[in-house]
């Protein structure tokens, strides 16, 4: 298994602000320092890290933890073919990274665009008038 | 008998012109008018309605003495004598008279389905009949057409029709959600569904809209149980957008109405199903099985439709700032998803987001 969990309850506090004061040596422009940025608020704000490269495949847990869904949802997307997985061992299932992410970019834009229906509902219901006849 | 009660809108703008109990009802009416106008010449659409005519009680529960008494003539309560104003027929003209008001009703089939107010006027002293001599001269001379419902009546008609048909569409929505999250709990484990729901239409043609399914399993929680429900919707493929949006929020909402308490996946090899999952106690599940079994929903339990705004929700700040600006989406350190407002601070926050806001502070 070469992806690993990083629960945020084993990192210390000191050891957050080691890896903050390295991030703010990088130029503002940086990936490296938006990637760490980003490792740093998710350890303080108490959220697990799960850390794979791009090749590499997650378990249903860490693909749940990382959609903010439970695993029976996440199971229930698997059998619907939303989301490719392989299976190894006897029946255990493994997700691609790099699907995951696609998956993931696709889910949080339709998130996106459900909170602005949301917040638009009034207009939406009014326009629905329109394709009634 | 019992009939649709119907104002012409020139009867209600031009002919009753004061004694109004609500004056900005009247205001309101006029404005209202004008759209139509703007509808009936092709230049707006039905849409452009909408809000004012929720904002509003029927034509006929309109704030006029005229119009009270006309609706309760019609009504269908009582035995009211019935006077023709002067023999005139084809179509017949009901008297209506209430203090200084006189106006004239017609439920003639020329005038389309229920019964119309069509004119209306005050009595002036010192004769009774001022109002009904100069109406009977005016269809003589002129002909009953120029009082009878027109164009701009039947805009209004047609997209009050809609409204009624969308609500009582949201309603029966409410009401197979409930009855799918009933037979659900009771089969843990295993998928209610498909229902296949329609799109509301003026016609009786039926468009497929989207296929609806329930899933319900129990998740211990300490000494008590909790149930993951999971609300599954497949859009057909001529479904409308708007109307996939609306069928969710109104389930949704049906079951729970908190929309932070919900969590939306992509479903399906195509992408375009949905499923959306949130966490029930019993007390969900009791309220199905009620409606379920008495098969309508309670009173208070109409028209519901997701609560905003039930907690506040935290941000990364970066991300607020922007979001508070374009109005945009942001998502909430709890993971919930939202346009943020700026009445938040007199709201409870959200557990999970105060929990990751403090360790962000520190």
């Amino acid at each position: 298994m070469t992806t690993q969990t990083l629960p945020a309850a084993s990192v210390p506090a000191t050891e957050i602000e080691h890896l903050e004061t390295f991030q703010k040596t990088l130029p503002t422009a940086s990936t490296l320092r938006h990637a760490l940025s980003k490792i740093t608020d998710d350890l303080k704000s108490g959220s697990d890290l799960v850390v794979a490269s791009g090749e590499e495949t997650l378990t249903p847990s860490q693909a749940a933890k990382i959609l903010g869904i439970s695993r029976g949802h996440l199971y229930k997307v698997l059998d619907s073919g939303a989301l490719a997985f392989d299976i190894v061992g006897e029946r255990d299932r493994r997700i691609n990274h790099a699907d995951l992410v696609d998956y993931q970019t696709r889910l949080q834009r339709a998130r996106a665009e459900q909170a602005r229906d949301l917040a638009h509902r009034d207009s939406i219901e009014d326009e629905l008038l329109d394709h009634m006849d | 008998m019992n009939m649709r009660r119907r104002v012409t809108l020139r009867c209600l703008v031009d002919d009753l012109d004061t004694d109004w109990s609500d004056e900005g009802q009247h205001r309101f009416i006029v404005s209202l008018r004008q759209k139509v106008a703007d509808v009936v010449a092709g230049d707006a659409k039905d849409s452009s309605l909408g809000r004012d005519l929720r904002a509003l009680p029927g034509m006929n529960l309109l704030a006029h003495p005229l119009v009270t008494h006309f609706e309760n003539q019609f009504a269908g309560v009582g035995d009211h004598q019935r006077e023709n104003i002067g023999n005139l027929s084809d179509p017949h003209w009901w008297k209506q008279k209430t203090g200084r008001w006189r106006g004239a009703a017609s439920d003639h089939s020329r005038l389309g389905d229920g019964v119309w107010l069509c004119a209306g006027g005050r009595r002036t002293a010192g004769s009774n009949d001022d109002f009904y001599a100069v109406f009977k001269s005016n269809v003589l001379s002129y002909g009953p057409e120029g009082y009878f419902p027109a164009a701009e009546d039947a805009v209004l008609l047609r997209a009050e029709n809609k409204i009624h048909l969308l609500d009582a569409w949201k309603l029966q929505l409410q009401l197979v959600a409930n009855v799918l999250l009933a037979d659900a709990a009771s089969h843990p484990g295993t998928t209610i569904g498909p229902v296949e729901i329609t799109t509301p239409n003026l016609s009786s043609r039926e468009d497929a809209l989207a296929g609806l399914s329930v899933c319900v399993e129990e998740m211990p929680a300490g000494d008590d149980v909790m149930y993951a429900c999971l609300v599954i919707v497949e859009p057909s493929m001529s479904a409308n957008r708007l109307f996939v949006t609306q069928l969710i929020e109104t389930v949704t909402a049906a079951i729970q109405v908190d929309p932070a308490e919900w969590r939306m996946a992509l479903h399906g090899p195509e992408g375009r199903a949905t499923s959306h999952e949130a966490a029930l106690d019993r007390s969900h599940l009791d309220r199905a099985r009620q409606i379920r079994q008495a098969g309508q929903l309670e009173e208070d339990e109409e028209a519901r439709s997701l609560t905003l705004g039930v907690n506040a929700h935290y941000s990364r700040r970066e991300r607020l700032t922007d979001a508070s600006v374009a109005g945009s989406p942001v998502e909430a350190i709890c993971g919930y998803w939202f346009v943020p407002t700026a009445d938040h601070e007199t709201r409870d926050v959200c557990a999970e987001c105060h929990e990751g806001h403090e360790a962000l502070a520190t």
